[in-house]
């Protein structure tokens, strides 16, 4: 055997690459009427239509049925034997933000900084009510296509830090700019149990109640006062304007719903109880130990978003330990909670609570094995989380009028082996790549991880190509560009499995499309593998992370 | 016992309030009437019916026989940890705006323990690490219930206050090196923190006094904003919130009762106090109670005075003394814990009971309705197999409400419900699910394979022969041109498999790596030097009689 196999395949890349623009099978320029025929459609809200054509004009379901006439000019796409449903709306999540470091506009308490005073410490750190999450949007996060891809047309976005978290935004998975995504920039606000450190306040989870309940109070004393003022301001101190105060006008005012993380039944009786004492509008999300309080919710009205990253199972425990029956009850029976809501009459939704693009369908697979029908488990993902965030008017199912967030799928979405096809977003269609059928299924083993920016070279013979990629790594999946001295081209196809990768990009030699498939291994901060076209063949490509 | 089968039927179907149950044949300690033997209690709708002897009960009341039996009111601990989430809010000096209702954690185990050893009401108390704490909770230990339904019915409020050495030492720069001190590190300013907080809560009050009296005189007002921090204070200057202080020395016990004169309140009970022994008059006199541990001492300076005689010299002098746990495994045998009163400060078998269940019941303001064995109460009773005073006792039944919540049985059979559903979700969790149907995808590769790898000089044809044995791979890699070589480092996992192999072709040892895929009887993969570029592997699996039983050396 040979020392080395050496490598003889020219990789004739031509003299340049192609500007984005032409590349892809995405349609850049949409054109704004569609028509798909003869497909079984999930509305949403409960009803399905066999043989049905959707009509999407202008980003709008125009009509859908089996009847529906296809108006001239249409684009008419043939999806016979195929499943359309409601975009999937996940509920809660804080994707699709700007990363930044935390913030700190208001409060401190930060070594050095004496804590015994009460009045400096009450309006506390973690208080950002007076933060909008649909100011601080990031339409250029990768991440999200691989949500849309997942089926996932719309998010429901809230910051995860704080105890006051700000007002959340609903936002469809389209646009070159986040303002373009906002679907309804004020849906809830967002608050958790969040302490600040045993030496500031609040330190405990006692204090971060007592601080809840003081701050909405004080909202309503704000209104009082200011509205006082303002009928006779001669003969009044003014009071003190107060940004945040002023912010949770809407919660007091019982238009915008405080949203509570409360998992366990304690947690959701505690939520209950504060928002019912202090007056103000409640969604809890978490919801694993709903079940167990479903009269009180459903007596009450509140809404329970259900998490979809279920409890796992613990690693390599001690062989002796034995896991109690309440932890096992609770890690076990979690898929099994929204069945045991829609039985019991609570509304619900789904929010994704950390788990990935690709375990969002899958998870709700589970909840389907463990007892809720999958007419409920589509409605709890799509209308009834319209319905609790405040946008069923325009979406979460197929109707005339509504938005036009679609999922086309080669079968029941509930049937492992089904496909997406496409998503459609304000009735902009995305082209879902088809799943790499990887080898040992999607267990992506957690590894090096990719992401960052990456130098490459490409060593075909007679000629090296320099290259960058700028890569997003959400577990096995790899997103991103390959970034040429002439353009910059969108990476498909992309997986990481331990320290090997693989990903596509698409050049035109002038003879048609051409597929690049970039592969090899990591180690450190460096890789090294090959460059493959397909027909022509492969060569050696080395790299090293750009810092 | 003969009748407890039925009773367990029935109490584990549901709470069945309006049924009779009669305890009889007992010792009945009832605290307050002495100790009557071979007597009777009669439950009815929770509650205590009647004590005595010769009762009758309704024809279809649940008889237990309880002869050779003790039976005591149930017992209440004045000062306990369990059942919270959260304990302190020690960032401020002032948290009065917290409470442990808001974080009550019913599921908490330790109220089941604590049940198991008699316990039947618990005053749940923020921790000592601000000189004024939160706000406290008295609970039933109704194992079960939920929140709402284990707190005490009606308990007057109540909120803790710390002294010494817990709530100074956030302000000493030893224990507060690399964090922000915390007002106060002395004893004075423990007293300066209390008395300014009451000051503001005066004003507090008169802030609102004022704007009442704009309001009715038809003046322009705007109320003031409420306090959360400031209304507890306030409820205590007016006599609706207990005071439960936490203390050691005889020097801050009596500065606490100073600053309740100034500002006239009443404390309603010194917590810990081990030196109250030397103060107990003045305790006495203000009106105060004393809770304190029979005999925990000299864990830390302020608790060195301390003597086992102190429950008993309090009581002598007049103190409305308690014995309480601070703890969760104390809290399981307070009856001993009372009943060393009796051999330290000698007092009698009522003294020593009350320490445990009537004194604390009336520092909480409950025992109108628990705390002793009487008429009218509600049915929290312990059942004991031997003298409740003895280290020999050992609760057979606990009642709350004249529910059955704990015997030796009922344990027994929680537990193997709870084996049941251990089963059960084991079952569930061991569950075809995604990785389940995986086991599909592990596979056999043990025999041989017709492998070809394709190098860009020539194609190789090889033959693996291979042995799997669970995640591992042995055998060997056989080539016509050049020779045969032992496979190492052989894993599989799932259909994934890899293994090295030794070559030496004039040039020195390389280190080959081979992965592949298996897909039926096929294999995909790569093989090459180890950083170097791999070459593409395509194989076929024989049919078996070719294998390695067979295979051999040629």
């Amino acid at each position: 055997m040979p020392r080395k196999w050496i490598f003889v395949i020219v990789l004739a890349l031509g003299t340049s690459w192609l500007p984005a623009e032409d590349v892809g099978a995405i349609p850049r320029a949409v054109p704004p009427l569609y028509a798909l025929k003869g497909a079984t459609v999930v509305v949403g809200n409960g009803q399905v239509l066999s043989n049905a054509t959707v009509v999407i004009r202008d980003g709008l379901i125009d009509s859908v049925g089996p009847g529906v006439a296809i108006p001239p000019g249409a684009w008419e796409i043939e999806a016979a034997g195929l499943y359309v449903y409601p975009g999937l709306i996940d509920a809660l999540t804080s994707n699709g933000l700007k990363k930044k470091p935390r913030a700190a506009e208001r409060g401190g308490g930060g070594p050095g900084r004496p804590s015994g005073s009460q009045e400096e410490n009450e309006e506390g750190p973690g208080n950002y009510a007076h933060r909008a999450a649909s100011d601080e949007l990031d339409a250029d996060d990768k991440k999200l296509e691989s949500w849309r891809n997942a089926g996932v047309s719309t998010l429901h976005v809230a910051h995860a830090d704080g105890i006051f978290r700000g007002s959340t935004v609903v936002v469809n998975l389209n646009g070159q700019t986040a303002d373009q995504m906002i679907v309804h920039d004020r849906a809830t606000m967002s608050v958790a149990f969040e302490t600040q450190g045993f030496r500031t306040y609040p330190g405990s989870l006692m204090g971060v109640i007592a601080h809840l309940r003081q701050t909405l109070h004080d909202a309503r004393h704000y209104r009082l006062a200011w509205t006082e003022y303002e009928r006779e301001k001669r003969g009044m101190k003014r009071p003190q304007t107060d940004r945040i105060l002023e912010s949770l006008q809407p919660v007091v005012e019982g238009e915008l719903p405080l949203l509570l993380p409360a998992q366990r039944e304690r947690e959701i009786g505690r939520s209950l109880r504060l928002c019912a004492e202090v007056g103000v509008g409640c969604i809890v999300a978490g919801g694993f130990e709903a079940a167990g309080v479903a009269d009180e919710l459903r007596e009450s009205g509140v809404p329970v978003l259900v998490s979809l990253n279920y409890p796992k199972k613990p690693r390599d425990p001690h062989p002796e330990d034995k896991e109690a029956v309440s932890e096992l009850r609770y890690r076990v029976d979690a898929p099994a909670a929204a069945g045991k809501l829609a039985q019991a009459g609570v509304r619900f939704a789904f929010f994704s609570d950390g788990a990935s693009a690709t375990d969002f369908v899958p998870n709700l697979r589970k909840a389907v094995e463990r007892g809720l029908s999958r007419e409920d488990a589509i409605r709890a993902a799509s209308l009834s989380a319209a319905e609790i965030l405040g946008v069923q008017q325009q979406l979460g199912s197929i109707e005339t009028g509504k938005i036009a967030n679609l999922i086309v799928a080669d079968g029941d979405l509930f049937e492992e082996d089904t496909q997406i096809q496409k998503v459609f977003v304000d009735g902009t269609p995305f082209e879902v790549p088809s799943k790499p059928k990887t080898a040992g299924g999607e267990q992506g083993t957690p590894g090096a991880s990719l992401a960052g920016r990456w130098q490459l070279t490409v060593e075909a013979p007679g000629q090296s190509y320099e290259m960058s990629l700028d890569l997003t790594q959400d577990e096995g999946i790899l997103q991103g560009q390959v970034v040429t001295d002439q353009g910059s081209l969108e990476i498909y196809d992309g997986t990481a499995s331990g320290d090997t990768f693989s990903l596509k990009f698409q050049v035109d030699f002038g003879a048609g499309p051409q597929e690049v498939t970039l592969s090899g291994t990591i180690s450190g901060d460096s890789l090294s593998g090959s460059a493959t076209v397909a027909n022509l063949g492969s060569a050696p490509m080395q790299g090293r992370r750009v810092p | 016992m003969k009748l407890w089968i039925p009773l367990i039927l029935s109490l584990s179907i549901g709470p069945l309030l309006a049924e009779e149950i009669l305890i009889q044949n007992a010792t009945v300690m009832t605290v307050t009437q002495g100790t009557l033997e071979n007597a009777s209690v009669l439950i009815r709708d929770g509650k205590i019916a009647a004590v005595g002897r010769n009762l009758s009960a309704a024809p279809d009341a649940q008889v237990i026989d309880a002869s050779g039996h003790w039976v005591t009111p149930g017992i209440i601990d004045c000062h306990s940890h369990i059942a919270a989430d959260s304990i302190n809010e020690g960032s401020v000096n002032v948290s009065s705006m917290t409470g442990i209702e808001d974080v009550l954690d019913p599921s908490d185990f330790n109220i089941y323990r604590d049940l198991a050893g008699g316990v039947t009401t618990a005053n749940v108390l923020h921790g000592s690490a601000n000189p004024i704490g939160g706000k406290n909770a008295v609970i039933k230990l109704r194992w079960g219930k939920t929140a709402s339904e284990m707190l005490f019915e009606g308990a007057k409020p109540g909120i803790k206050f710390a002294l010494g050495e817990n709530t100074k030492r956030p302000g000493i720069p030893l224990y507060a090196r690399n964090n922000p001190r915390r007002y106060p590190s002395s004893r004075m300013g423990v007293e300066d923190v209390i008395r300014s907080a009451f000051q503001e809560a005066k004003d507090y009050v008169a802030s609102w006094k004022r704007y009442e009296e704009k309001k009715a005189g038809g003046e322009r007002a705007v109320p003031p904003r409420r306090d959360f921090r400031l209304e507890p204070l306030a409820e205590i200057l007016r006599g609706e919130r207990l005071l439960h202080s936490h203390c050691y020395r005889a020097d801050e016990i009596l500065m606490l009762i100073r600053v309740a004169d100034d500002f006239g309140f009443r404390i309603a009970t010194f917590q810990h106090v081990l030196e109250g022994y030397k103060v107990a008059r003045e305790i006495a006199s203000h009106g105060a109670g004393a809770s304190t541990f029979s005999d925990w001492w000299a864990y830390k300076v302020e608790a060195y005075d301390a003597i086992p005689h102190n429950a008993a010299i309090m009581t002598r002098k007049g103190v409305l003394v308690s014995i309480n746990s601070d703890s969760a495994e104390e809290a399981r045998h307070l009856n001993q814990e009372a009943a060393k009163t009796m051999r330290y400060g000698g007092l009698s078998e009522d003294e020593a009971l009350a320490l445990v269940t009537l004194n604390p019941a009336k520092q909480l303001q409950i025992d109108h309705r628990v705390g002793s064995i009487e008429a009218g109460k509600d049915a929290d009773l312990v059942v004991y197999r031997n003298y409740p005073l003895s280290v020999y006792a050992v609760p057979e039944m606990v009642f709350i409400d004249g529910q059955l919540y704990y015997s030796p049985e009922k344990d027994r059979l929680r537990m193997q419900e709870l084996e049941k559903e251990r089963e059960r979700l084991l079952e569930l969790d061991k569950k075809p699910k995604k990785e389940g149907e995986k086991t599909g995808d592990i596979v056999d590769v043990t025999g041989s394979w017709e492998v070809q790898v394709n190098t860009p000089e020539m194609i190789y044809d090889l033959r693996f022969e291979l042995q799997q044995d669970g995640s591992s791979l042995a055998g060997r890699v056989v080539s016509d041109m050049l020779g045969t070589f032992p496979l190492y480092d052989g894993r599989i996992d799932g259909r994934q498999f890899s293994f090295r192999i030794q070559v030496d072709v004039g040039e020195g040892p390389q280190v080959i790596l081979v992965e592949a895929t298996v897909e039926g009887d096929r294999l995909r993969g790569s093989a090459g030097q180890e950083g170097e570029d791999a070459a593409p592997m395509e194989g076929k699996k024989l049919p078996s009689r070719a294998g390695l039983s067979q295979g051999g050396e040629r």
